[in-house]
């Protein structure tokens, strides 16, 4: 954020470097959980979603309750290594995101999903 | 001998050690990196061999490019160093290949992520990377083989230690059967 609150919004090609690299990322994990721990895989996804929240925060995501999940991705992911109940955690994660983007207006009622 | 009754500054350094995934995007001072990789080349080598070689980058489209292929690095750091064995170096007189210097890597890893800390910097060593991919962005020769990616920064939270497994668990005195706890 820039002096002043204003929040500096990064470009396109900002953007666009970030997703490449983030796809990069994910297939990167994909091969290597074929030689890595079984248990890495859940953790490699959770990751995964912690990095897309970080790209959509930089493009302007602005959602209390998303940012509250994604700082609790951080902190799973930055803090210190413990032995966490990952499937339990993982079902509050899930439960808290279901709420959040049931009142959020990150969904749009326009149109559906295309692929 | 009377030994002293607070631990010295750097019996501190190697307690007080843990991982930091997390850094500020402030770079390394020049002289900071010059001690760290200094520490980190002082590190034990059998037979004084020194089959290692060590890559230190700084230049942010490298360390992109390193991130993206190393899964094991969580968040961006100003600088990572790249371990290598330098199997040329790692050649008994038989011809055999010899990769107790693979050990001597970890030493010298180890010596700098210490190093790191006692500056007030942090890092985390990473294995979870594409070696081959690692070998082709920095332009690493066929015997140069990337071991560990240690990322190094300032940093972005404060440090804390993950709960470690009792002395008594991992630690025995003589031998493995004998459970007296006295010396624990």
């Amino acid at each position: 954020m820039k002096p002043g609150g204003t929040v500096t919004q990064p470009t396109t090609e900002e953007v666009t470097e970030e997703l490449v690299l983030l796809a990069t990322h994910l297939l990167n994990c994909a091969r290597g959980l074929f030689n890595e721990p079984q248990a890495y895989g859940p953790i490699r996804c959770l990751d995964a979603a912690r990095r897309t929240f970080i790209i959509a925060e930089k493009a302007g995501l602005r959602d209390e309750r998303l940012a509250d999940i994604r700082a609790r991705l951080d902190d799973f992911m930055c803090g210190p290594m413990e032995y966490h109940d990952l499937s339990d955690f993982l079902d509050e994660l899930c439960a808290a995101l279901l709420t959040a983007l049931k009142g959020s207006d990150v969904l749009s009622s326009a149109g559906g999903e295309r692929g | 001998m009377t030994l002293p009754d607070q631990p010295s500054d750097f019996m501190r350094v190697l307690l007080g050690r843990s991982a930091v995934r997390d850094f500020t995007p402030e770079a390394i001072d020049p002289e900071v990196l010059r001690r760290l990789l200094d520490a980190m080349i002082a590190a034990p080598s059998a037979g004084n061999v020194q089959a290692w070689a060590f890559v230190a980058v700084q230049d942010p489209r490298t360390l992109k490019l390193l991130r993206a292929f190393a899964p094991g690095i969580i968040q961006p750091a100003p600088l990572i160093v790249a371990a290598c064995f330098d199997r040329s170096r790692a050649v008994k007189d038989d011809g055999e290949f010899w990769d107790e210097g693979l050990l001597c890597v970890a030493m010298a890893v180890e010596n700098l992520l210490l190093a790191a800390h006692s500056e007030g910097l942090g890092g985390c060593p990473v294995a979870s990377f594409r070696r081959d991919s690692v070998q082709e962005i920095l332009e690493l020769p066929k015997h140069l083989e990337p071991i560990i990616l240690a990322s190094i920064g300032h940093p972005a939270r404060p440090l804390a230690s993950p709960p470690r497994r009792d002395r008594s668990e991992v630690i025995r005195h003589e031998t493995w059967g004998n459970r007296d706890a006295a010396h624990n």
